[in-house]
């Protein structure tokens, strides 16, 4: 079942991220000012996003599994959906500067959104040290859980509220055209629908694996401490 | 019912009142740091720029608020734990330490305002709206540093700990604080701004009382 799972989810995940590549590299486009072919990168760069968003949302509710069952297993996929959600975050941060330097003239413009996207990954990466300055299993697992479902809470304002308080440079905002029902292309839906769906699925078989991968190294040490 | 659940905030808010009175002296640390900070931004910017001074005053003020706010669970024994969560659920608990914070960190604002005041200067915005900003601001940092404070005890080195969760986990609310304070100071600020600050509160409060429990279910 575990296999099978698996297959679909790498399988599924590598068609639809290499259709929304070669797709994303050469369908037309739409001649929109201030963006013109620097939108293909919206193929790349917001799938990041939302799978980023995606993994964190997987990981809080295994994080609240974890907490009412008390299961080690929902431990693991927390950890691993949060972490992969990191590099997720930081391949959106690259992409988003990349863009950025040919769009606004320079990788990094104090953009509240680019900010709010670093501040939430710097909370996220607070949750792995975290993790690492507790010894003990079981106690690291809840106050891990209880972190990260706070962290969730926090990220969601600064993602999505704060940043609509201020001027922003990002498309959407401040008067800039927007990737929105206005000028979000019919022939570009398909392919960034393809884009997160993919990278969604790669991320979650990514995490299933590392989290199998956590649970064979907990099976390990339990076996040395019976050896005699 | 009622009355037991009365009587048991009572005792705790006594016993967190002879807790903080014992360690009085820990408050002039506080105090000795706001005046240290408050000489030394005299020393570096002697008539800073409103944008300039409100920056200051707010990191100065989040440096001391950490500090302060790491004092809520870090100095918890095992002995107040039996105690107290016999009396009370770990919530109550929670929402009492979170409100003596908020009141210590107000205090503290409050002087680190009078010393702003004595050594940069007059405040760049009314009194009232700088006050109305140091009872919301503790009042969201007093609960979101008592949180970050049950949540980091349980490493090995706690007050590093406190920092590297606390410092990005205040930003939301810090980030309003200083878009607030700076639309104050072209007059007058929106009150979904207004508005912004209590709700990223409520926003902390809410997850500190459901998840409190869940750290001492041991």
């Amino acid at each position: 079942m575990q296999r099978r799972l698996s297959w679909i989810l790498s399988g599924t995940g590598t068609l639809l991220v290499l259709y929304s590549i070669i797709a994303g590299v050469w369908t037309p486009v739409p001649d929109i000012p201030i963006l013109y072919e620097s939108i293909r990168n919206f193929f790349f760069h917001v799938p990041m996003w939302f799978a980023m968003l995606l993994m964190f949302l997987i990981g809080v509710i295994h994080s609240m599994r974890y907490l009412s069952s008390g299961r080690l297993d929902e431990d693991f996929k927390a950890s691993s959906y949060l972490q992969t959600g990191v590099v997720f975050g930081i391949l959106g941060l690259i992409t988003g500067a990349v863009w950025a330097r040919y769009t606004w003239g320079s990788w990094w413009s104090n953009d509240p959104k680019q900010n709010a996207s670093a501040i939430t990954l710097i909370i996220y990466a607070a949750y792995f040290i975290l993790r690492r300055a507790i010894a003990d299993r079981s106690v690291r697992g809840r106050v891990g859980a209880v972190y990260a479902v706070f962290a969730f809470a926090v990220a969601v304002p600064l993602l999505f509220i704060l940043p609509r308080m201020t001027d922003s440079l990002h498309p959407g905002s401040g008067g800039n055209p927007a990737f929105s029902s206005y000028d979000l292309d019919f022939r570009m839906r398909p392919i960034f629908y393809a884009g997160v769906a993919g990278w969604t699925l790669i991320g979650s078989w990514l995490s299933l694996l590392y989290a199998r991968v956590q649970r064979t190294a907990h099976e390990i040490v339990l076996l040395k401490h019976r050896l005699p | 019912m009622a009355s037991s659940a009365l009587g048991g905030w009572g005792a705790v808010f006594r016993g967190e009142a002879r807790r903080f009175w014992r360690r009085r002296g820990q408050l002039g640390v506080y105090a000795f740091y706001a005046v240290v900070l408050a000489y030394l931004v005299q020393l570096v910017e002697p008539a800073p720029a409103p944008r300039q001074y409100i920056a200051l005053f707010w990191i100065s003020a989040l440096f001391i608020n950490l500090q302060l706010g790491a004092q809520a669970y870090h100095q918890e024994t095992r002995g107040h734990m039996l105690f107290y969560y016999w009396v009370v659920p770990p919530e109550v608990m929670f929402w009492v330490r979170a409100l003596v914070n908020s009141l210590m960190q107000a205090l503290v604002m409050g002087l680190l305002a009078v010393l702003f005041m004595f050594f940069s200067g007059p405040l760049p915005v009314g009194l009232w709206g700088w006050s109305g900003l140091i009872g919301l601001s503790s009042l969201g940092f007093g609960f979101a540093f008592s949180l970050v404070s049950a949540i980091s005890r349980f490493g090995r080195h706690p007050f590093v700990l406190m920092s590297i969760l606390g410092i990005p986990t205040i930003i939301p609310l810090f980030y309003t604080v200083i878009q607030l304070h700076l639309a104050l100071i072209g007059g007058s600020a929106p009150m979904r701004m207004w508005l912004t600050l209590p709700a990223l509160w409520g926003i902390v409060a809410v997850m500190g009382t459901i998840l409190i429990p869940y750290l001492h279910r041991h």
